[in-house]
């Protein structure tokens, strides 16, 4: 009966292991986005080497959006250099603004990635309501933290999480 | 009793099973193993927004008679592995909040109209090189002047296809669309049916792996076309059945420099929207004009770090583009033809936003950005002018309209606007920014589709104003922000004059504390203040935040596409959350 039981405990364990609930890695869900030369991108596709990577949706209408990242820009470089963290900016702007991000961007002197989502298909896949929201994910792509709107000084919350993750590994 | 036997069936059959398991794990996508090790994942959103109306005649709010009114939707998404997404989404309008799209809300109190109900399902099946979607979908061709279908839930405006997406990939640098389905209007669906394809080439990407080029060029194409019956198809007006409307595109970026431009063309589309550029007041129903429509755009940037500039210049002729030649405002738009100016994001310039004149304009636009480092100082400088088309009307009776040539533009003049901001940190606690704006235009384009043969001349509104506004960090995560704004005109409402006063506490809280003042008013009794008290609350995903006080009338702007909103005076809800 023992051994019957053990073993039954054993299979049981098995299955747990083959369809478990821990969730450890995540994806970024698919929707095809343009950088600013143009290049098609697959947004399933955005790594960062197993680093942290934040997200962050923005428009150049939106002013809070645009102060989050001049913000976060700043620290930027120092936030590199100790963690290894990639910020992705992508501009929801649609036609009548989109011609004007690259410009934008450049005349604000930001060096993030900067991508094009021109009919909010990544917004929607990552079911975002308003701008900014800005999503945080781990090495393994899963999304840790995120924020909507912003507060002068939710960047330093921001990056108290960021450290979580680098430093977790 | 355990016996040899016994054990070896049960380590064969732990054995089978789990060989059974790990073979069917094995058959499946390397690309996201440990995804299928569970059941997919769920994730959505909700969306809340309530008022409750206070009578308020000074500045002739209009009645509610529900006293409160709530704009609700919700999404729910499902994705198994990187294979398969579908989803749903829930909406209600119990009624429309004030200000929204005639089409939610029940002006006779006899008819009644769906209020509430899933306004958007669909499932999507994706590889590498293939993508299908079943049921409601979103698109852009190009810049969207041929098809553009998307969802901007603050200003009412969904217009869906529900029908079938197919994507491709053949090859690296094709890519390839098709869609085919009837356009959401409300809880229904429009009586028009979409068809379109859609080839872009990147020229690059083919080439990629054998030259590593700087420059970068795309060449596309796109068609959509409608199918809407003739009512009277025997009458002595024939309403084109089949409406097409087709554009090539290319994009060109090297270095920093990028230049795109897209030309389109749309047969002949009578409609009630272009209804008014036929030149003579007349008894008969026509139901358009017969001309066909082209729309012609331009854009060109450079960029280097520290500085940025662009140019845009478009031409519209005859280009409203719907699934339904009956519709009008935003309902059933297959094309998108968003206004060449600049999105104001201040409360008293975005008194003045330009709307697109889709029978037709000339348009040009022009951006410098510019960050002197050394100083902290970031300028933007922007200059928009907005002409009327030069049409040679055909004689009484020639229902093809009128005449003009590419290069045709009138010397009327619609809209002006120049502005410049100045962004200064002046230390780790200071920031401010400046902005001068100057605009002129004819009101009533703003307002309403003017008949070709109306004349309006002489009805300029001529505004300047100013905007300072300044953050001060008051030390641990306090910050406050000031905004005071000031707008003169001698025209429409006269003058005003704006105070804001924002108070957050990060990561949690805001208070926001603000006053709108129509002092120049021509009318004495219409000189009164707009005051309003928001706070709210921030966590992570989600955020509420209640407000009250008066809301002038005006425009509810977001990205491309603005909506007017009535003045209102009363109490107010909004909830927002991402999981």
């Amino acid at each position: 009966m023992k051994a019957y039981f053990s073993v039954l405990i054993l299979l049981g364990l098995s299955f747990v292991g083959k369809f478990g609930f821990a969730q450890n890695t995540g994806t970024i869900p698919s929707a095809m986005v343009k950088d600013l030369k143009g290049k098609t991108i697959n947004t399933s596709t955005l790594d960062n080497e197993g680093k942290p990577m934040v997200i962050s949706f923005w428009a150049t209408w939106c002013k809070p959006c645009i102060q989050e990242l001049i913000n976060i820009n700043e620290d930027y470089e120092a936030w590199q250099k100790e963690t290894g963290v990639k910020l992705v900016a992508v501009s929801i702007d649609d036609a009548r603004n989109s011609t004007k991000v690259a410009p934008f961007v450049n005349g604000k002197g930001w060096d993030y990635q900067v991508l094009l989502d021109e009919n909010s298909d990544f917004k929607r896949a990552m079911n975002v309501n308003n701008v900014p929201h800005t999503f945080l994910l781990d090495g393994n792509k899963k999304i840790v933290y995120q924020h909507t709107s912003y507060l002068p000084g939710d960047e330093d919350k921001l990056y108290e999480k960021i450290k979580e993750i680098a430093n977790k590994k | 009793m355990l016996s040899v036997k016994k054990i070896f069936t049960w380590i064969c059959l732990f054995g089978l099973i789990n060989g059974l398991g790990l073979s069917a794990w094995a058959q499946e996508n390397e690309t996201d193993e440990n995804n299928k090790r569970n059941l997919g994942t769920v994730s959505g959103s909700i969306q809340l927004d309530a008022q409750y109306y206070l009578e308020d005649s000074s500045i002739r709010a209009p009645i509610v008679r529900e006293k409160s009114l709530m704009n609700a939707y919700g999404n729910i998404t499902y994705s198994y592995g990187s294979h398969f997404t579908a989803g749903v989404r829930y909406e209600a309008y119990l009624n429309a909040l004030q200000g929204y799209p005639a089409g939610f809300s029940d002006p006779k109190e006899r008819e009644s109209i769906t209020k509430s109900g899933i306004a958007n399902r669909f499932a999507t099946y994706r590889n590498k090189r293939f993508e299908v979607t079943l049921g409601n979908f979103y698109e852009q061709f190009g810049t969207g002047a041929v098809l553009r279908v998307y969802w901007e839930p603050f200003l009412g405006v969904d217009n869906s296809l529900d029908g079938i997406l197919v994507k491709a990939n053949p090859v690296r640098g094709v890519y390839m669309k098709g869609v085919w389905g009837r356009q959401r209007k409300y809880f229904d669906l429009g009586t028009g049916i979409v068809r379109g394809a859609d080839l872009e080439i990147d020229v690059t990407e083919i080439f990629d792996t054998l030259w590593k080029s700087p420059a970068r060029l795309r060449l596309g194409g796109g068609i959509a076309s409608r199918f809407q019956p003739d009512p009277n198809r025997l009458d002595e007006f024939p309403e084109p059945e089949n409406v097409a409307a087709y554009a090539g595109r290319l994009h060109f970026t090297y270095n920093g420099f990028t230049f795109s431009g897209e030309y389109a063309h749309k047969i002949n589309d009578p409609s009630d929207v272009n209804k008014v550029m036929y030149f003579y007041p007349t008894d008969l129903s026509y139901p358009g004009i017969y001309r066909p429509g082209h729309a012609v755009s331009l854009n060109m940037a450079y960029s280097q770090k520290g500085f940025g500039c662009s140019a845009s210049v478009r031409r519209l002729d005859n280009f409203d583009f719907r699934s339904d030649r009956t519709a009008s405002g935003f309902d059933l738009q297959v094309g998108f033809l968003p206004p060449i100016a600049r999105q104001h994001t201040y409360r008293l310039p975005s008194l003045y936003l330009y709307f697109t004149q889709t029978n037709g304009e000339a348009a040009v636009q022009g951006d410098i950005f510019y960050n002197i480092k050394p100083i902290g100082l970031n300028i933007m400088l922007n200059y928009a002018r907005i002409h009327d088309i030069k049409r040679t009307p055909r004689p009484d009776g020639d229902f093809y309209g009128y005449d003009s040539g590419l290069l045709d533009i009138s010397s009327d003049l619609f809209y002006e606007d120049i502005n410049i901001a100045l962004n200064k940190k002046w230390s780790s606690k200071l920031k401010t920014n400046f902005e001068f704006v100057h605009f002129k235009f004819k009101k009533e384009l703003i307002t309403q589709m003017r008949p070709a043969w109306a004349n309006l001349k002489d009805s300029y509104v001529v505004a300047n104003g100013v905007v300072a506004d300044v953050t001060y960090k008051l030390g641990g995560k306090h910050t406050l922000r000031t905004e005071v704004e000031w707008l003169h005109t001698e025209q429409d409402f006269g003058s005003w004059a704006m105070l804001m006063l924002e108070y957050t506490m990060a990561p949690h809280w805001f208070f926001v504390l603000a006053d709108e003042y129509n002092y120049g008013n021509i009318n004495e009794s219409d000189r009164l203040h707009y005051y309003s008290f928001n706070t709210g609350y921030v966590k992570d995903g989600i955020r509420v935040s209640v407000g009250y006080g008066r809301q002038r009338a005006g425009m509810l702007c977001i990205g491309g596409l603005c909506r007017p909103v009535p003045a209102m005076n009363g109490f107010s809800i909004s909830v927002s959350a991402t999981f």
